[in-house]
This record gives C-alpha cells, structure tokens and sequence, in this order.
C-alpha cells in the first residue's frame, strides 16, 4: 500500500485500455493542419495590419509632428492683425518650412518658392513679392511686409507701402 | 538551433512517426485525467494538434525532445481546459460506461480507479498521473505545473489516502 503500488494501478488499469491510434493520429494531424491555416491566416491578417499601420502613420505624423510644434512668434509691428489671422500665418510659415524642409520665408521670395508657400497659406491671404525680394502677404484687408527671423521662431509683419 | 523548415514534408512524416508511437501513452494519461473515453481522445487530438503545429512552424525551434513535449502539452492543456470549463462542468449521476462481463476484473478496476480519480481535483490528477503513471520526479512535476516541491508531495499522498479510503491499494 504505497506509491509503488498506485503505480502498477494505474499501469495495469492503463493497459487494458482499447485504444485507436490510427485515429488518434489522423484526427490529431487533421486539426493541426486546421490550426496551422489559422495561425497563417493570422499571421497574414496581422501583416497587412501592420502595413497599414505603417501607411497611416506616414500620413498621420507628419501632421502630428507639425501639430505639435510651436508656431513662431508674431510680431506686428506699426499695424494691427487680429490673433487668429497672425496665427494662421505663423503656422502657414511653420508648414510650409516643414513641408518643404527649408526655411523659406527666410530665403528671398522667389515665383517658386511663392507657389509653395501658397499651397501652405489660408485662403484669405495671398502672398507676393515686394520690389526689393522681400515677401509680402495680403491678409485681412491688408498688405504686410513679412519677415521670418533665422531659425523660423519669429515673424515679423509690417505695414506694407 | 536547428530551425524547421515550413511544410517540410520530412517533418510531417516526423509527425506521423511520433503520433504514431506516442499517442496510446498519450491516451492512457487522458484517460486518467479525464475520466471519459471521449474527452480522452478529444484531449490527445487536441495535443497532437499543437504538436503539428509546433513542428511544423517555420521559424520554430525545433524540439530537443518530442515525446516529453507531447505529455507536457497534454497536461497543461488539460488543466487549461478544466480552467475554463470548471463553471460548466456537472457531475455526472450514473457512468456512461455500462461493464459487461469481465472475467479478468479490467473494466471493474477501470471503474473504481475512475470513481477515485474523480474525487480528486484536476490538478491532484494531474500530479497522480505525472508522478504514477509517467514516472516524473517530484521536481519535474512541480516544474511543469507551476506547484512547489512539497505541494506536490502533499497532493500526492491525498491521492494516495484516497485510493486507500477505496481500498483500491
């Protein structure tokens, strides 16, 4: 009456057991080939699920990384700009220096660089050059002289003659 | 490592080879685990499914040793299910087994045997089988289901007592 004899039990009540191997195996076999064409299908599903979540975050953040910088300081100087119209321009700015990857409100105005910045700006302003290369923006009624400091922190907007 | 190579056809026959040779051992542990013919053989299919599956994936290591594999497998699924399935089980009023003459006293034995298991918890069946049936070390069994040394010793003589309280020792 000890472990030696819950061995030989469990071994001789084992033993006359009928068992059908033959089934066993095909029947084991056949679901494995079934949970392998699922964990494939799986597999796939999650593939194309990372491709697309790749594809969406190269959409998606850049926006968020523009999104999250700061915008240049405004300054007006001699004329008035309601916030929001300074703001959208600080972010056009912005935009358009990380869309094109170069500074270029702080490069001479140029047709090209114009057509760019365009793309970048509110469709209440326009932009255009002044004689001397400058850039001039036209926005609330108004024509501004504008000038982004090196490093595109700070904008300047001034009354245009 | 070795790596084994997807849809190799070597490895299905590597398969077949190790069903083949395992599965009655397999069976007899689920037979004493589950109590039931049927459920025996749905755990043993369901072992040597992932067994495949294990054998069979492209980027799996291969296995050092197939057949403890197996019987880990077996084990761990078992108690898996019972996890899952403890809120739904009933206990069965009259056996579903009906013993017909049996001059050699097997299916009485098988009867008993049963009816003691039973009375065990899954995981106290789990260590009979691991430690009586297949000759695990204490140490193993524990490793395997996540018990201590000393709690699997413990489950071990309950079982005993209770095969004792049967007079089936």
């Amino acid at each position: 009456m000890n472990e030696n004899d819950l061995s030989l039990l469990l071994d001789r009540a084992a033993h006359r057991l009928d068992i059908d191997t033959a089934r066993l195996v095909a029947g084991g076999a056949e679901r494995g080939r079934g949970l392998r064409r699922r964990r494939r299908l799986a597999t796939g599903g999650a593939a194309v699920m990372a491709v697309a979540a790749v594809g969406m975050a190269g959409v998606v953040l850049p926006d968020l990384v523009r999104a999250g910088q700061e915008p240049p300081t405004v300054t007006v100087e001699d004329g008035v700009l309601k916030p929001a119209a300074a703001t959208r321009l600080a972010r056009a700015a912005t935009d358009s220096v990380a869309t094109a990857e170069e500074d270029l409100l702080a490069g001479p105005c140029t047709q090209d660089a114009i057509d760019r910045l365009d793309g970048a700006l509110g469709p209440t302003e326009t932009v255009s050059c002044s004689p001397d290369g400058g850039w001039v923006v036209e926005a609330e009624g108004k024509r501004w002289e504008m000038r982004l400091a090196e490093g595109g922190d700070e904008l300047h907007l001034r009354p245009a003659e | 490592m070795e790596r084994t190579k997807f849809g190799d056809a070597g490895t299905e026959r590597e398969f077949e080879e190790l069903a083949t040779a395992e599965a009655a051992g397999l069976y007899r542990s689920a037979w004493l685990l589950c109590g039931h013919r049927e459920q025996a053989e749905d755990l043993v299919q369901e072992t040597l499914a992932k067994v495949y599956d294990r054998m069979t994936r492209r980027f799996g290591t291969r296995i050092d040793n197939p057949a403890a594999y197996a019987h880990t497998t077996l084990v761990r699924t078992f108690l898996s299910a019972r996890r899952l399935r403890s809120s739904t089980e009933l206990p069965y009023a009259d056996l579903p087994d009906v013993a017909g003459p049996d001059p050699a006293g097997g299916v009485d034995l098988r009867l008993a045997l049963r009816e003691a298991l039973a009375d065990l918890s899954s995981l106290d069946r789990a260590v009979v089988v691991l430690r009586y049936l297949e000759d695990r070390p204490v140490e193993e069994a524990a490793g395997l289901l996540g018990l201590s040394p000393g709690a699997v010793r413990n489950r071990s003589m309950r079982a005993l007592a209770r095969m004792r309280e049967r007079s089936l020792l």
